[in-house]
């Protein structure tokens, strides 16, 4: 697993490494059992404080989804991914023809993004733009 | 620690011993040159003993002939010595200093002493042994040009190149080098700074050198003076007596007996006296010679010694 | 002027007692001739963390590290570093130093200069094979000559010498000055990946901020020779504010600037307004002249 870190986005870098451990666990890339990496690794790759990746450990291990033992590495949990089920199949089906919809209706990729995310807003964050 | 001295002073280091093999080999052919030419007129007596004939006739073209070589290989033995000295004695220091590897060295598990001496012994022991080495080739080589030149080894030049009075010039230009790249920062510098300062301390013990030790007296009847022909050892001065004791002018003596070259009872001059540094007095003069360097050369090593404990590139930046 | 914060065990690594500082300095200061290189300087780099000692050029950061490393002596003020005195023990062991420039032997190949860096080692610790392997995973030939090498190739083979000594603390002056993006990206890597597998306290000096912001978590910010900021970078970020307004706002305003008709100021203190950059936060004590703070209501 490779960490990706934006440095001036504005997000705490360690929330970002939550993330992307959240992310990869969603999709199935990191599986019960692997080994997160450790924290001379990603700072020889990234270049950021070791702190920050043990702080991101730490909020990970306190969700849940990972565990740290003594000497020998931080270790993945469970998966956040969902067991793939018709409903995504459909769902996905149905997100393919909306994209073909709005590319034939001349959306750029920022109107798709501000659209998708107002209405992501609306249905799970109780917020959205006001109009 | 050894090989780490031996490391960072090997260009310097080859370029002073290939210096001196050079000169070895320009010896040795010197002397094989003279040697054979000598054999082929026929007059190789002449290279182990000069007599009088060795002057006229068939040894004419040799003695020409090997005047100039003599003196220019002399010249450069007197200049090669210290000339090493200031080769393995310059980028000592100020190389560290100009390449600010001074950081380096010293922030590393080595007493900074320690570190200096052993690079100080890495230069000087090899130096000293080789012009050694040298001195004592020369001193085979030249053999035959001594004999037919008659040269004395307490004369000017050759005491230069004789005995330890060299490896005391390069240990001098050595300690004056190592001072001054305690203090200057650039190997150039160094380098000017040394020379300039070996050559006004040469000069001034050359200088003084025949009057540090009183000279000897010949007292010779004027019927039997021949000149200082006989003296063993380097002519000072020359006095001529009259039968009173008193002193005779060396221009009424030029002016009266003209330059037939005998004074025999001639403006009344009765004796020479003919004040003379003796051969003997070689040694003593070398070791006078030899202990002011070394007590020079050991104050200059031990100034860069303590500056080299606190040497700081003029400050931080 | 200087604000020193709770130098708290927040943010940093592992657990059990609270060591001394790897760094200490206290009102330490240095002259050359009639001019003052350092001033009164007093702050405390805790075991453990990766500092950053920032400041313009001339602000004195070589000259703190050379005071550090015994290179230099202090004229007055307490010096330690790991415990020790630099100007009675020199080089403190258990500590490395890279100058500026990164000095080596340039007509040296990376396996002498190896064997050098041992060499002169030998009365201490060093660990051969960490060196090596620290050259050859930066891709770094033993044949190279060194002043072959490029920049950011010298800057790795130092590092390696330097993490060879086994060191407790690094003190590296402008490790990045004059690498490349990759390079810096590499070397900061090499210096975190020391500090995260050992627990080797860093300390490097910049006059870049952005350089160092995302691999420091303590800053010591130097300012005309003298120590203006000292602490964890979380608690200094989190014990100030920047406020937009109108009007200079009260309270404890480090600096303030006027732009059109907005003012901003950088103000100690856990009320209103966004919480600072780390450049803000440097720029801002840096501009403030000295006796700007306002000592009312100052927070501990």
């Amino acid at each position: 697993m490779r960490f990706r870190v934006e440095r001036r986005s504005g997000v705490p870098t360690y929330l970002q490494l939550v993330r992307q451990v959240e992310q990869a666990l969603r999709l199935g890339a990191l599986q019960p059992g692997d080994q997160l990496p450790t924290a001379k690794a990603v700072v020889e790759e990234t270049a950021i404080n070791p702190n920050t990746v043990l702080k991101a450990y730490r909020e990970l291990e306190r969700g849940g989804l990972v565990e740290a033992r003594p000497g020998r590495g931080t270790f993945v949990l469970r998966t956040l991914a969902r067991p793939a089920s018709e409903v995504d199949g459909v769902l996905r089906v149905e997100l393919a023809g909306w994209m073909e919809r709005a590319a034939g209706a001349g959306l750029s990729v920022e109107d798709v993004d501000a659209l998708v995310a107002d209405a992501r807003a609306r249905r799970f964050e109780g917020g959205g733009a006001r109009a | 620690m050894t090989w780490l001295a031996w490391r960072r002073q090997r260009p310097a280091l080859l370029v002073a011993f290939g210096l001196l093999a050079v000169t070895g080999v320009a010896l040795a052919v010197a002397r094989a040159v003279i040697e054979g030419r000598a054999a082929a007129l026929g007059v190789g007596v002449c290279l182990t003993e000069a007599t009088q004939q060795c002057f006229t006739g068939p040894v004419q073209p040799l003695y020409a002939g090997f005047r100039e070589t003599f003196t220019m290989m002399r010249a450069w033995l007197v200049v090669a010595a210290p000339l090493v000295g200031v080769i393995v004695g310059a980028g000592l220091l100020a190389r560290e200093v100009e390449q600010r590897t001074v950081l380096f060295v010293g922030t590393q598990a080595i007493s900074r002493v320690g570190w200096w001496a052993r690079t100080v012994a890495m230069a000087l022991v090899p130096a000293v042994v080789g012009v050694l080495a040298v001195t004592l080739l020369a001193g085979w080589a030249l053999e035959p040009y001594a004999v037919l030149y008659r040269q004395e080894r307490i004369g000017t030049l050759d005491f230069d190149i004789s005995g330890i009075w060299p490896v005391a010039a390069t240990v001098l230009a050595f300690a004056l080098a190592a001072a001054f790249g305690a203090v200057l920062r650039s190997s150039l510098a160094v380098v000017v700074a040394t020379v300039g300062v070996w050559v006004v301390l040469y000069a001034s013990l050359s200088e003084t050198r025949y009057d540090l030790l009183p000279d000897a007296v010949d007292i010779v009847p004027a019927a039997s003076y021949t000149g200082f022909f006989d003296i063993d050892g380097l002519p000072q001065d020359l006095v001529y007596r009259g039968a009173g004791g008193e002193v005779v002018e060396l221009g009424v003596v030029a002016r009266t007996c003209g330059s037939s070259g005998t004074t025999d009872l001639c403006a009344g001059v009765t004796q020479v006296e003919l004040y003379y540094q003796p051969s003997s007095l070689f040694w003593p003069l070398q070791a006078l010679q030899s202990a002011v360097v070394a007590v020079l050369a050991s104050g200059l090593l031990a100034f860069s010694a303590l500056r080299w404990r606190r040497v700081m590139p003029g400050g931080a930046r | 002027m200087r604000w020193s914060l709770m130098r708290g065990r927040v943010g940093s690594r592992g657990v059990g007692p609270v060591p001394e500082g790897a760094v200490r300095f206290d009102g330490v200061g240095k002259r050359f001739g009639g001019r003052s290189a350092l001033r009164d300087c007093t702050f405390e780099v805790p075991r453990g963390r990766v500092a950053a000692l920032v400041g313009p050029n001339g602000a004195g950061k070589t000259t703190l590290l050379m005071v550090a490393t015994g290179l230099l002596r202090a004229d007055e003020g307490r010096v330690e570093v790991l415990g020790a005195d630099p100007a009675r023990v020199g080089m403190p062991p258990g500590a490395s130093f890279v100058a500026q420039d990164k000095p080596l032997y340039g007509t040296f190949r990376v396996r002498e200069m190896l064997r050098a860096a041992a060499a002169l080692n030998a009365r201490g610790r060093w660990d051969a094979a960490r060196a090596a392997g620290l050259v050859e995973a930066a891709g770094i030939g033993f044949d190279e000559r060194v002043g072959a090498l490029s920049p950011g190739g010298r800057a790795r083979v130092a590092l390696a010498i330097a993490l060879g000594r086994d060191p407790e603390l690094l003190l590296l002056d402008e490790p990045l000055a004059e690498l490349d993006p990759l390079a810096r990206r590499q070397v900061m890597g090499a210096v975190l990946a020391a500090s995260a597998e050992s627990g080797t306290t860093v300390v490097l000096s910049s006059h870049v901020i952005a350089d160092v912001e995302d691999a420091c978590d303590h800053l010591v910010l130097l300012g005309g020779g003298r120590v203006r900021l000292d602490g964890a970078v979380e608690d200094l970020l989190a014990q100030h504010r920047v406020i937009t307004g109108a009007t200079e706002p009260d309270g404890a305003v480090v600096h303030s600037s006027r732009s059109g008709r907005q003012v901003e100021a950088l103000v100690r203190g856990t009320g209103d307004g966004e919480p600072p950059t780390l450049d803000d936060l440097v720029m801002g004590y840096l501009q403030a002249e000295d006796g700007r703070v306002a000592a009312a209501g100052a927070p501990s």
